[in-house]
C-alpha cells in the first residue's frame, strides 16, 4: 500500500484563555507519518507534545486544518466515527497505565477489544496471546496491585497490541518507570512495532528519543524535525 | 516534512457491534462490585424504599385480610333476597327454583333459605304467660342448612339437623332466649301452644337481626305439623345469599335476575355501610403503603444519583481510557446508567427480602395470616430498578459529555 497512513495539514489547536482570547498552543503544523514509522515526539514540559499526540490520536479535534487517516479526512467524520476508528485501528499506552484496578491482567486487556466486533471468546484468546507477548503469559489473573509497575505497563502495552492497530500513540510511557525499566518498555514497543505498525511516542528523556529515526521536537507550539541521517551529517 | 512510502496494508476498520449487553452488565458488574462498600450504602437506600413498601404492604394486606375476615362475619358480603312488590303493592312471591338459580351463580358461595311462618303464632316461655305479653318474638322455618349460609355461630347446643328435623325442637335467637328466660339447652317453650325443646341458642347476629329475636323451627316439622298451611308455609319469605366481595350494584341485579327469571320484582338488600367499609379499608391500606413505598423509593433514588456522581468524578481516567479505546458518548451514558439500575437492582432484591421478612414477623407476632401479594414484588423489584436508571442519567450524562483528553488529563 502506497500513501501516508496519517496526515496534519496546516493543523492548529488552540483553548480559550481566561481572558476570552484564543491561546495557540499548537502553531500551524504540517506532516505526514507513514506506514510502520517509529516517531519520537520531545520537547520540554507544556511545549504541546500531549496536544499534538491526542490529535494525531482523534482524541482531540484540530482548531483548524485537516487530520487525515489513510486518506479519510478526520476532521469531517462525527464522534461516533472516530470512535469506531479508534476502536479498531488505534492503539494507546499511557504513563499511568491506566487499568481498572479491580479486575485481572487479562480482563484490562480485554478491554482494549471491548468496542469492537470480536466475539467474547476470541477477544480473550487474543488478550492472552497480547500479554503471552509481552511476557506476562503466567500473569493472566494477577490484579493490576500484584504486579509491578513495569509489568503493569506491559499489560498496558498488551492493551494497545491487542486490537492489533495500524499505530501506536505512547505518552511517556517510561515517565513512571526507571531507567532500566524504560528501556525495557521502549524495546517491546519498538518490537511490537516491528509487525507494521507504525509506532508514535512522546518523551522527554533524550536516551529514549534517541532511539527513534525520525524525532519531532516541539518547543512553544512550534514543531521542528530530525531524523537520524541529520544527525550524523 | 517527509512523507515516507509504506509497504504495510491497513485493516479495513470493522464496524463495532452497537453495543451488547453481555459488555454492558459485565462492565457494570465490574464498576459496582468494585467498591462493595459503597456499593452496599448506595443500595441500602434503594433496600429500605422497596422494603417499607412490601413490609407495609404485607402488614397492611394481613391485617386487611383479618379484618375483611371479621367484616365478612359481619356479613359484609351477605345479600338478603325477599319477595318484592309491583305497582299495587302485592307481594310477588319468589319462584320455588329461585335457591337453585341463585346458588348456580358464580359469585354465590352460600344459600340459605327462610320458609314463610304460619299465621298469628305466639310465643312464650310457658302457659303462665299472659297472652297479651308476646315478647315481639317471631317464627322463623328455615330449610336444612339456612344458618350454615349466615355464617351462625351457637352460644349453645347446635342446630336443627336430619337427626331432629321431624321433631318438636327449636334454636333460639340470642334476643328471643333472654327474653324468654332460657339460659341453657333442654328447656321447653311454648310455640301456637304446643312444647318444645329448646337444642341451640345463637350468639348475636349483627348480619341478621331479625333473627335475634326468633324461635326457628325446622320446614320439615312446619309441613308435617300444619299440613292445611302447607302451601303458604313452602313460599320462601328470605334467602340469605354470601357472595364473593365485589360491586354492589352488579352483585344485586345478578341476584335479583337468577331470584326470579320473569319478574324483576325482587327485594335485595345487603349490609350496606358494612360492604362499603370493607372497600374503603381495602384501598386505604394499599394507598398508604404504596405512597410510603413511593416516598422512600425517592429517597433511595437519590442516594444513588449521589453515589454515582461521585463515581463519575473518581473514574473520569477510566472515562478517558474507555473514550480512548473506542467507547462513543452513548456507550459510556449506558455504562453508567447500567450501573445505576444495577445498583438498585441489587437494593431492591435485598428490599423484597427484608419487607417479605418484616411483614411475616409482624403477621406471626400479631396471630395474622401472612398475606403478602405476591404479584406485587416484581412490580416492586422493577420499580426499584427504574428509580435506579432515572437517578443514573444525569450522572451518567455527565460521563459521556466528557472528552477523552479532559477525562485522561484528570488523573
Amino acid at each position: 500500500m502506497t500513501g501516508d497512513l496519517l496526515t496534519l495539514d496546516h493543523v492548529t489547536k488552540a483553548f480559550a484563555g481566561r481572558s476570552g482570547t484564543m491561546i495557540e498552543i499548537l502553531h500551524p503544523t504540517t506532516l505526514a507519518i507513514g506506514h510502520g514509522e517509529r516517531i519520537a515526539i520531545v520537547g520540554p514540559s507544556g511545549s504541546g507534545k500531549s496536544t499534538l499526540l491526542s490529535l494525531l490520536g482523534t482524541l482531540d479535534m484540530p482548531t483548524t486544518g485537516t487530520l487525515r487517516y489513510d486518506g479519510d479526512d478526520v476532521t469531517a467524520m462525527g464522534e461516533r466515527r472516530r470512535s469506531e476508528l479508534r476502536a479498531a485501528r488505534i492503539g494507546f499506552v499511557f504513563q499511568q497505565f491506566h487499568l481498572i484496578a479491580g479486575v485481572s491482567a487479562l480482563e484490562n486487556v480485554t478491554i482494549g477489544l471491548q468496542y469492537t466486533s470480536l466475539p467474547r471468546a476470541r477477544r480473550r484468546e487474543r488478550s492472552t496471546e497480547a500479554l503471552e507477548q509481552v511476557g506476562l503469559g503466567e500473569r493472566l489473573r494477577h490484579r493490576p496491585s500484584q504486579l509491578s509497575g513495569g509489568e503493569q505497563q506491559r499489560v498496558a502495552i498488551a492493551r494497545a497490541l491487542v486490537k492489533h492497530p495500524d499505530i501506536i500513540f505512547a505518552d511517556e510511557p517510561t515517565g513512571a518507570l526507571d531507567t532500566d525499566t524504560g528501556h525495557t518498555i521502549i524495546d517491546l514497543l519498538l518490537d511490537a512495532a516491528g509487525d507494521g505498525a507504525s509506532l508514535v511516542v512522546v518523551t522527554h528523556d533524550p536516551t529514549v528519543a534517541a532511539r527513534f529515526d525520525r524525532r519531532l521536537h516541539i518547543r512553544d507550539g512550534m514543531v521542528s524535525e530530525t531524523t537520524q541521517g541529520d544527525e550524523h551529517a | 516534512m517527509r512523507n515516507p512510502t509504506s509497504t504495510r496494508r491497513s485493516p479495513r476498520i470493522r464496524k463495532p457491534l452497537r453495543t451488547r449487553i453481555a459488555d454492558l452488565l459485565h462492565t457494570a458488574w465490574i464498576g459496582t462490585t468494585g467498591r462493595v462498600s459503597r456499593t452496599i450504602l448506595a443500595s441500602l437506600g434503594i433496600a429500605l424504599g422497596v422494603a417499607a413498601y412490601v413490609a407495609l404492604s404485607g402488614i397492611a394486606a394481613s391485617n386487611q385480610t383479618a379484618l375483611l375476615a371479621r367484616l365478612d362475619a359481619l356479613g359484609a358480603n351477605l345479600q338478603i333476597v325477599a319477595p318484592g312488590q309491583d305497582a299495587a303493592r302485592q307481594t310477588i312471591p319468589l319462584p320455588e327454583y329461585a335457591p337453585d338459580t341463585i346458588a348456580r351463580q358464580p359469585i354465590v358461595e352460600q344459600v340459605g333459605v327462610f320458609d314463610t311462618p304460619p299465621q298469628n303464632i305466639r310465643i312464650f316461655k310457658n302457659e303462665l304467660v299472659p297472652a297479651s305479653n308476646g315478647n315481639a318474638l317471631a317464627l322463623a322455618i328455615m330449610r336444612p342448612g339456612a344458618l350454615d349460609a349466615l355464617g351462625t355461630t351457637f352460644a349453645r347446643g347446635h342446630g336443627i339437623d336430619r337427626n331432629n328435623e321431624h321433631l318438636p325442637v327449636t334454636v333460639l335467637g340470642s334476643e328471643a332466649a333472654y327474653r324468654l328466660g332460657v339460659n341453657d339447652v333442654g328447656d321447653r317453650i311454648l310455640i301456637d301452644n304446643e312444647w318444645y325443646g329448646v337444642i341451640g341458642i345463637l350468639d348475636p347476629m349483627p348480619q341478621a337481626e331479625t333473627l335475634n329475636t326468633s324461635a326457628i323451627i325446622g320446614e320439615a316439622w312446619t309441613l308435617d305439623h300444619y299440613p292445611d298451611q302447607a302451601a303458604d308455609i313452602a313460599q320462601i319469605s328470605a334467602i340469605y345469599v354470601r357472595t364473593t366481595p365485589g360491586d354492589a350494584e352488579t352483585i344485586r341485579r345478578t341476584l335479583a335476575h337468577a331470584a326470579n327469571l320473569t319478574d324483576g320484582n325482587v327485594s335485595v338488600t345487603a349490609s350496606a355501610d358494612l360492604s362499603k367499609a370493607r372497600n374503603a379499608t381495602s384501598d386505604s391500606l394499599t394507598t398508604l403503603g404504596l405512597m410510603i413505598g413511593m416516598i422512600a423509593l425517592a429517597v433511595g433514588g437519590m442516594s444513588i444519583a449521589n453515589m454515582m456522581i461521585v463515581t463519575v468524578m473518581e473514574r473520569r481516567g477510566e472515562i478517558g481510557l474507555r473514550r480512548a479505546l473506542g467507547a462513543t458518548p452513548g456507550t459510556i451514558r449506558m455504562q453508567f446508567v447500567t450501573e445505576a439500575a444495577m445498583l438498585s437492582a441489587f437494593g431492591g432484591l435485598a428490599g423484597i427480602g427484608l419487607g417479605a421478612g418484616t411483614a411475616a414477623g409482624v403477621a406471626l407476632a400479631a396471630g395474622q395470616p401472612l398475606a403478602l401479594d405476591w404479584g406485587s414484588l416484581p412490580l416492586a423489584w422493577g420499580a426499584a430498578v427504574t428509580v435506579g436508571i432515572l437517578a443514573g442519567l444525569y450522572p451518567a450524562g455527565r460521563a459521556a459529555r466528557l472528552t477523552p483528553t479532559e477525562a485522561l488529563r484528570s488523573e
